[in-house]
């Protein structure tokens, strides 16, 4: 089953082929280098199909996120859990890829709607973010979110070390 | 040789609201669609073929365990392995993703007399790949029963008669003699050589047509 959440401003959906376009501008962009771009087509295009497997291996993955009433249903970026067979923990994380919504609040809209199904419908019992330490606008968001730098906790990849925000359960979790 | 294994392929799970007219029109408007674009086939997920000695089908967990297995032996080292967990896990995702980029992919095998896994076959098509490569992989303890030919033979019978191809390529290292008498025994001839573009170089193996005699 796939999961469509909605929130004042955006619409979160399965990423579908027709996102390729926005997804490789942006990976081929210097904007990503802080997940590990820019890459190569074939490495942009690999990324991208192992998205849509997530999707297919878990029933869940990271949502496109759009924006309501854009009757192009353009993804602007990212956001939602992420979960490979070799990471510690999980993860919910965020790409956004148009620079027009930065300062609009829309990536912390999309990861609050994120973290909130993470907990209450996946039934996550923690959840982190992975983040690289030059990346100075997503370590703002995840403290925007509450979540505290955890030193402590193991590496998604242990050669090449990443900052690990760990995200507060929300007080009224049942 | 034995004569190949005419495979029986299951129907595709169909929206249970549509009727069957249009179900049989919409079939036929994607087969039509299908030879020139094999995406509009529409499938996102392996279709389940049965051979004589396997099912191929969509990757379940203890498929993507048994790739990781591989993936972590010598066994892969023309697939540029040995890996770890973290890279062979990104490929079993890639491969599953491919299906809904491109409408087919690689099937994943489980020996019917055992009901493990025993590989995974099909076509893989990244981007930079000018057409689709036949691919075959067979865990360790399943060769030598003849599955790779058996399932490639299924999947280059399924790609002709589903999307309209006229032949296939397989990529083959010049030292990986067991794939390259599989492609002779599948009736491949070799048709020049592709540079991988993270360097690199191998053999086009190109497959006959569909009907001709291997």
């Amino acid at each position: 089953m796939t999961v469509t959440l909605q929130t004042p401003r955006l619409v979160l959906r399965r990423p579908a082929p027709r996102d390729w376009p926005a997804w490789n501008g942006f990976f081929q962009s210097e904007r990503s280098a802080g997940v590990g771009g820019p890459r190569s087509l074939g490495a942009s295009w690999r990324g991208f199909a192992g998205e849509l497997g997530h999707w297919e291996i878990f029933g869940y993955g990271m949502w496109a996120v759009t924006l309501r009433g854009d009757a192009t249903d353009t993804a602007v970026g990212l956001v939602g859990p992420w979960t490979p067979a070799d990471w510690p923990e999980t993860e919910i994380g965020w790409m956004i890829w148009d620079d027009k919504i930065e300062g609009t609040g829309i990536a912390t809209e999309a990861a609050r709607a994120a973290l909130t199904h993470a907990w209450d419908v996946l039934g996550w019992t923690t959840i982190v973010s992975y983040i690289a330490p030059d990346n100075a606008r997503s370590i703002r968001l995840a403290e925007k979110l509450g979540a505290t730098l955890d030193p402590a906790a193991p590496q998604p990849k242990p050669d090449a070390p990443v900052l690990v925000y760990r995200h507060p359960r929300p007080r009224a979790a049942a | 040789m034995a004569k190949p294994v005419s495979p029986k392929v299951l129907p595709y799970p169909v929206r249970p609201t549509a009727s069957p007219a249009i179900v049989q029109r919409g079939v036929k408007r994607r087969r039509a669609a299908a030879r020139t674009n094999p995406r509009a086939q529409g499938l996102t997920m392996p279709p389940v073929i049965e051979t004589a000695h396997l099912v191929m089908g969509p990757c379940t967990p203890a498929d993507a365990e048994a790739f990781m297995d591989f993936c972590a032996t010598d066994r892969s080292r023309f697939l540029g392995g040995p890996s770890g967990r973290a890279d062979a896990w990104r490929s079993v995702a890639i491969h599953v993703g491919q299906w809904q980029l491109r409408g087919y992919g690689n099937w994943w095998l489980t020996d019917r007399a055992t009901g493990k896994p025993a590989g995974r076959v099909g076509l893989w098509h990244p981007e930079g790949l000018v057409e689709p490569e036949l691919s075959w992989v067979i865990y360790e303890g399943f060769e030598g029963k003849g599955y790779a030919a058996e399932a490639a033979r299924a999947a280059r019978d399924w790609a002709y008669a589903n999307l309209g191809l006229t032949t296939l390529i397989s990529l083959i290292d010049a030292e990986n003699t067991r794939s390259i008498r599989l492609a002779q025994r599948l009736g491949a001839r070799p048709d020049g050589v592709h540079t991988y573009d993270h360097g690199g170089t191998v053999t086009i193996w190109r497959h006959p047509g569909p009907g001709a005699s291997e």
